[in-house]
């Protein structure tokens, strides 16, 4: 089915009846915020890769967003690169996803931060999403996981 | 108070998740309202916060509009992709909230029937200068046909009736009286402005003759689900567990019947009835991962070990020895009818009630609800967004109860196996 025909979700009655070939797309944890998400991983001490957590890095400023200089986001010609200490508050696409200048170097410090944070996940760290409202709408229709 | 302090805090004071429905039209400020509670819980981050600010200059407003907020739908909306209910979320520190918003209009009665199924409390918005219309009674019946424990009504828009407690109480006295004939109880009445943020979470200076608590109190105080009342242990079985390892005789005989507490509660020892055999046996442990707990109650997921060796499979439920449900292959509800297409009294379908499923065909329809008028018309079939008392034949047995005595095992949706879409949603009398 297209991802538009979502079944009414009635009680806790869920229908996950499907034909050979169809997919059901699930999102458990939806309706988490990230706070919710760093408290789980506190609670049940997961481990984590390191660029969730503070680290030195060189980034370039663009559009009002930090870049990282990698292999394939190198800096143009007149950057400014910077060596600053960041995490990633999401991790993606890394032509997209900025990091956030953050001391915090523990779960602990990011539940902290994030508690207190005046800026959405999105906002700070998806460069394409400051052009429009609903392009992760317009990505899960295309697919997106 | 550093951050830490504040989490800590956090973890002390823990009253669960609050799931809520708003009804009402945009026009009744209801984007307004939800707007109001976001921003006044400190919900919005700043991101979020400078795009409305901006959008609202573009449009000359001197004031945040914070209905823009909810405009992220609008345009979800026009981009053609298909939203039945919007959710949002917002905390307070001592309560996580859920809001389920669904179109007030009649042809989305579908939608806001499946927003309603999983609320705890509905918030009910009147215009102050309209008092109680027609989509106040139709929506007043919905939330009192799905039984959503908590209702309170929203008298909004009091900054255009110069916040009269005249105003207020008439609507008040309008609205008790339609209500008590639908057999609504536990109504609660908030006078406010959501555009003014009067009695949302402030309470502003201009309602002083309203003693009451205003919104958020009410939406901190309010009790979930389970808590308010009595109810029979209901464990309908998910999975036998059976461990296949033969190098330990341990196992060999272990027989764990796993699923979720629907209601009530059960302690080692309590005596059960397993249906649909109605063996009688006692619960010898209630496990959750290896551990053994003294008892579960409802919206545990547990095993449950028996004393006598029984035959249970998926689909089968246990209960309290002498507080049986009703064993039956034949059902009295009322449906709301969700798909395109029509109900065919002559095709079967599928019903699905807990975790057993079982083919069903319509027997008859009593009546189809006006839900306008509360007036019960005469129906062969029914459309989309029809509400009606209908009753089905099974091929299997399900054991139920009242959808007013308990949710989870009076409630069922009705599948169509062509096209493996949930078509209806069932609540037994």
């Amino acid at each position: 089915m297209g991802s538009e025909n979502q079944r009414p979700e009635l009680w806790d009655l869920y229908n996950a009846r499907s034909f050979k070939g169809e997919n059901i797309r699930v999102f458990p944890i939806s309706n988490w915020t990230e706070f919710d998400v760093w408290q789980y991983i506190e609670r049940e001490n997961l481990e984590l890769p390191s660029i969730y957590f503070a680290h030195q890095r060189q980034i370039v400023r663009r559009q009002g967003g930090m870049l990282p200089v990698t292999d394939v986001t190198p800096a143009r010609p007149g950057d400014i690169i910077e060596n600053v200490r960041v995490r990633f508050r999401t991790v993606g696409d890394i032509s997209c996803t900025a990091p956030v200048e953050s001391d915090a170097d523990t779960v602990a410090k990011i539940i902290a931060e994030t508690a207190t944070t005046t800026i959405t996940e999105r906002g700070a760290t998806r460069l394409d999403d400051q052009t429009s409202e609903a392009s992760m709408e317009q990505r899960k229709k295309e697919g997106y996981f | 108070m550093s951050a830490i302090e504040n989490i800590a805090e956090v973890e002390a004071q823990d009253n669960g998740l609050l799931r809520f429905l708003t009804c009402g039209s945009v026009d009744d400020g209801k984007s307004t309202l939800i707007g109001r509670l976001l921003f006044d819980t400190k919900t919005i981050l700043a991101d979020t916060l400078h795009a409305i600010e901006r959008t609202s200059k573009k449009r000359g407003m001197e004031a945040i509009d914070l209905s823009l907020l909810t405009d992220g739908l609008q345009a979800e909306r026009e981009q053609g992709i298909t939203i039945d209910v919007a959710y949002r979320y917002f905390t307070t520190g001592t309560r996580k909230y859920i809001i389920a918003d669904a179109p007030g209009h009649e042809q989305y009665t579908r939608n806001m029937v499946t927003a309603a199924s999983t609320a705890d409390l509905a918030i009910i918005l009147i215009d102050a200068r309209k008092g109680v219309l027609t989509q106040t009674r139709r929506h007043s019946y919905l939330t009192h046909l799905v039984n959503i424990p908590h209702v309170v009504v929203a008298i909004n828009k009091m900054d255009l009736v110069d916040y009269s407690q005249d105003i207020f109480d008439r609507i008040r006295s309008d609205y008790t009286a339609f209500a008590a004939g639908l057999g609504i109880e536990d109504v609660r009445f908030i006078p406010m402005s959501a555009l003014n943020g009067d009695m949302i979470v402030d309470r502003g200076e201009r309602l002083d003759w309203y003693q009451g608590p205003t919104l958020i109190e009410l939406l901190e105080a309010a009790t979930t689900s389970h808590v308010a009342q009595e109810e029979s242990f209901r464990f309908p079985v998910q999975y036998v567990c059976r461990p296949q390892d033969s190098a330990n005789p341990e196992l060999h005989d272990y027989r764990g019947f796993m699923g979720r507490v629907e209601s009530g509660v059960i302690a080692i020892g309590d005596a059960v009835t397993v249906l649909p055999a109605g063996r009688e046996t006692r619960v010898k442990d209630i496990q959750v991962m290896g551990q053994s707990l003294p008892s579960a109650f409802a919206e545990q997921s547990v095993a449950l070990l028996l004393e006598d060796e029984i035959d249970i499979s998926r689909g089968d439920m246990i209960v309290r020895t002498g507080e049986l449900p009703n064993v039956t292959k034949q059902i009295d509800a009322m449906l709301c009818w969700l798909s395109e297409l029509p109900l065919d009294p002559r095709r079967k379908y599928l019903i699905r009630h807990t975790t057993r499923d079982s083919k069903a065909v319509l027997a008859g329809i009593a009546f189809r609800m006006d839900i306008n008028t509360m007036a019960h018309r005469a129906a062969e079939k029914l459309a989309m967004n029809d509400i009606a008392r209908v009753s089905f034949k099974l091929a299997q047995p399900i054991f139920a109860d009242s959808y007013a005595n308990n949710r989870g095992t009076g409630a069922f949706i009705v599948i169509d196996e062509s096209s493996n879409n949930t078509v209806g949603a069932g609540m037994i009398i």
